[in-house]
């Protein structure tokens, strides 16, 4: 089948949001189906400064089709634009001037849409707060998936989104959080709907349950053991991987932290990811720096708990891999979609305050078994609900729920009955 | 904290997220809303007394503000208001002073009658009484307001004054404070660097310490040996020497001229010590094994020889520091230089 991607960036640099959610998606469907990306030569979401090449390109085996953006946005006139609409009485027309300057802006992928949404079995739409997915909707909505990647925030109440979820056909939502706040807060009229996530990589080693606690094994290679000795850390280890940013909840986590270690000095907070706020010159405080793939695997298999600090989250991506790799998460209470992971799967607390956190972390920290157990349940967890085959089917099936208007379009499963004679 | 039950696959966290904001309800007691507020107010007391986030140009903002004047007069001090002026019923017939303006007057008093016909100079003459009364009393309220005024103004000019006494209170506690970091931080310093230079000095006095056990290590060897079984403590030295000399093959094998004639300048130059060791290094040398049995000049030798550095510390000690008298104590040694390797 041919499918059409539609995301406002795109990129193998792109890390975290919707759009990595977009090209994890996109990278998997395309061993299935004949994967266009349609997206806009934007990078930096802050400006959506054309910074990409316009025309076609090739990232890690999906074919992307960019489209140049009209306008750029200016952060100070849009903030000052969008308290002015949050505020005050406004008109349709306020409305789509306020999309327009939140961006991307991109009639030429628009047309692009228009003129060629025959070609396409399907149309994914990811992120629906933005104009590619908003104006795309419109076009062919018999054939349009949406993935809303929503939260509940001011913008998504203006009139303009009321229309955007009675729109596509199929909704791929990303948690169960987001499915009840959006069911809750609009009227959907979709034929399909899918509580569909993104799928977690399970590391080669870790298949297997975790060995024994009465049967250690070697230093060398114990969980984590590289990571641990590369970065000599020799304690317990509270992990927080991702944008170091208070934004994200890092100044409360350093701040309770700190009333953790006076009590129990050893455990270190490792700070995993990219740093943009000051990190506090504290014994134990580490900063770990951007790390690769197997070495961010490799770091949340060492790690004794995974801490996740942001109070606002649409799916946690770090928590879900340290479900997998089977280690507990501490995650802050005011998020409820780690909440509603760590209730779900049994694998992880969280806090609502100072002694909430120091009481949970001191618990996960000292009590192996209650560990061991909860890194158990964690994997059960990913295993039953995020494996790639469980995320793919669904994603199957919601295409398999569209009417198939293209002319040679096919039935998902008919790509394995190639050469068979149709009945 | 209580311990939980947390057998495999039976965590419920919700269970345990209910115990712990429990015990920690337990643990606060009823005076935590107090506690709560205490510490919101340390926290802001906290950030109002940082004195990185204190504007050191605050009091001089405040000194920047000007005092109130007087409303009713100009800026040179004179009074806005007017002159007050009397009036009474016989006001509108006076005229210049002299006889001519007495005469005026009379003239009209008299045509006053003929006036009258003409309009009622009356409620004139009392509206404009009334009138100067009215001014007078607005004048009389109005030195009173300047008096209040004048007073409150001096009240204000008193706070103001203790405000910029106070502002400059804080502007002084605020540059202490800094003082005081700045201070720390370089005592700080000071303790790191003494720390460092005692790390430094310590490393320095262990190697010295390892390399005096080295050069000692030999003397103790030999000495117990003469002491214990007998054998001269000359032969462990004359092993430790050739191994030296093959390690050296470039150099070629020292003669036993040339070794002993070392040894001697190593050893001192004491006559009988200088043949009892040619004596116990010649078999080194040559092939034949030493004689076991101890010799009159091997006894009296083994003494000689604890008193003087030994070969192999010697050679160490040449390769690693400029060569020390012959006569001295290993203590009075020239130390490697450890610090520096």
């Amino acid at each position: 089948m041919r499918l059409a991607v539609v995301v406002q960036r795109y990129g193998a640099e792109i890390i975290g949001g919707s759009e990595y959610l977009c090209r994890l998606i996109a990278e998997r469907l395309a061993g299935r189906h004949e994967v266009d990306v349609l997206t806009t030569c934007a990078r930096d979401d802050a400006t959506w400064k054309n910074s990409y090449p316009e025309g076609d390109d090739r990232i890690r085996g999906v074919t992307v089709r960019r489209f140049a953006n009209d306008r750029t946005r200016d952060p100070a006139a849009f903030n000052e634009y969008s308290d002015w609409i949050h505020r005050h009485p406004h008109s349709a027309d306020d409305e789509t001037e306020w999309l327009k300057q939140q961006g991307p802006w991109s009639p030429g992928l628009q047309s692009y849409l228009e003129q060629h949404h025959r070609d396409y079995d399907a149309l994914i739409f990811f992120n629906c707060l933005y104009a590619p997915t908003v104006r795309g909707l419109r076009v062919d909505p018999a054939r349009s998936i949406l993935v809303p990647a929503a939260h509940d925030q001011p913008a998504i109440r203006l009139d303009l989104y009321r229309g955007v979820f009675s729109l596509p056909a199929g909704i791929a939502y990303t948690t169960a959080v987001e499915r009840g706040f959006l069911k809750r807060a609009f009227s959907i009229r979709a034929r399909a709907e899918e509580t569909v996530g993104c799928g977690v990589d399970f590391p080669p080693s870790h298949l297997h349950e975790r060995s024994h606690p009465d049967q250690p094994s070697s230093p060398l290679s114990a969980r984590g053991a590289v990571f641990r000795r590369r970065h000599r850390l020799y304690g317990p280890i509270a992990l927080h991987g991702g944008r170091i940013d208070p934004g994200k909840g890092c100044e409360e986590l350093l701040d309770y932290f700190n009333s953790y270690a006076e009590a129990d000095g050893d455990t270190s907070l490792v700070l995993m990811g990219l740093k943009l706020m000051p990190i506090p010159n504290a014994l134990h405080v580490r900063f770990a720096g951007m790390l690769s793939e197997t070495e961010r695997l490799e770091a949340l298999e060492a790690a004794t708990v995974v801490v996740a600090p942001s109070p606002f989250e649409s799916l946690s991506l770090p928590a879900l891999e340290s479900f997998a790799v089977g280690t507990p998460v501490l995650a802050n209470a005011r998020s409820d979609v780690i909440v509603d992971h760590c209730q779900r799967s049994n694998a992880g607390l969280y806090y609502a305050g100072r002694d909430e956190f120091v009481a949970c972390l001191r618990l996960l920290i000292r009590d192996d078994d209650l560990r061991n157990a909860m890194g158990r349940q964690g994997r059960a967890y990913i295993r039953a609900n995020y494996r790639w085959d469980i995320v793919l089917g669904k994603y199957d099936r919601l295409i398999a729920s569209l009417p198939t208007s293209r002319p040679g379009g096919r039935h998902p499963r008919s790509g394995r009955r190639r050469g068979q004679k149709t009945a | 904290m209580a311990e939980f039950n947390s057998r495999a696959d039976s965590v419920d966290v919700m269970r345990i997220m209910e115990r712990i904001r429990k015990d920690i309800r337990k643990q606060r007691g009823p005076d935590d809303i107090e506690r709560q507020h205490r510490e919101l107010a340390e926290a802001t007391r906290a950030r109002c007394l940082e004195p990185r986030r204190t504007g050191s140009d605050r009091y001089e903002r405040n000194r920047r503000l000007t005092l109130p004047g007087r409303f009713d007069r100009d800026p040179q001090g004179r009074s806005l208001a007017p002159e007050p002026f009397e009036f009474n019923e016989d006001t509108v017939y006076v005229s210049s002073g002299g006889a001519m303006g007495k005469l005026i007057r009379l003239i009209r008093r008299i045509l006053n009658p003929i006036l009258r016909l003409f309009f009622n100079p009356d409620p004139i003459i009392f509206a404009m009484m009334r009138q100067a009364e009215i001014n007078d009393r607005l004048l009389d309220l109005l030195n009173r307001v300047n008096v209040e005024f004048e007073r409150t103004g001096r009240k204000f000019a008193a706070r103001e004054e203790l405000d910029a006494l106070n502002y400059e209170v804080v502007n002084n506690l605020v540059t202490e404070m800094t003082r005081l970091a700045v201070d720390m931080k370089n005592h700080k310093m000071l303790v790191e660097s003494v720390a460092g230079r005692l790390d430094f000095d310590e490393r320095r006095s262990r190697s010295l310490e390892s390399v005096q056990q080295t050069r000692s290590a030999p003397q103790t060897v030999d000495a117990e040996r003469t002491e214990s079984d007998g054998t001269p403590a000359g032969s462990t030295r004359t092993r430790r020497r050739r191994r030296r000399s093959r390690r050296r093959p470039g150099a070629g094998a020292p003669s036993a001229a040339t070794e002993a004639t070392g040894e001697t300048a190593a050893a001192g130059d004491a006559g009988k010590d200088e043949n009892a060791d040619a004596q116990v290094r010649e078999p080194a040398v040559g092939a034949a094994p030493p004689d076991p049995t101890p010799t009159g000049a091997d006894v009296s030798a083994a003494p000689a020889e604890s008193k003087s550095p030994p070969a192999a510390a010697s050679a160490e000690a040449r390769d690693a520091a400029p060569p020390s008298p012959p006569a001295e104590p290993p203590a009075a040694a020239p130390p490697p230089a450890a610090g520096d390797r």
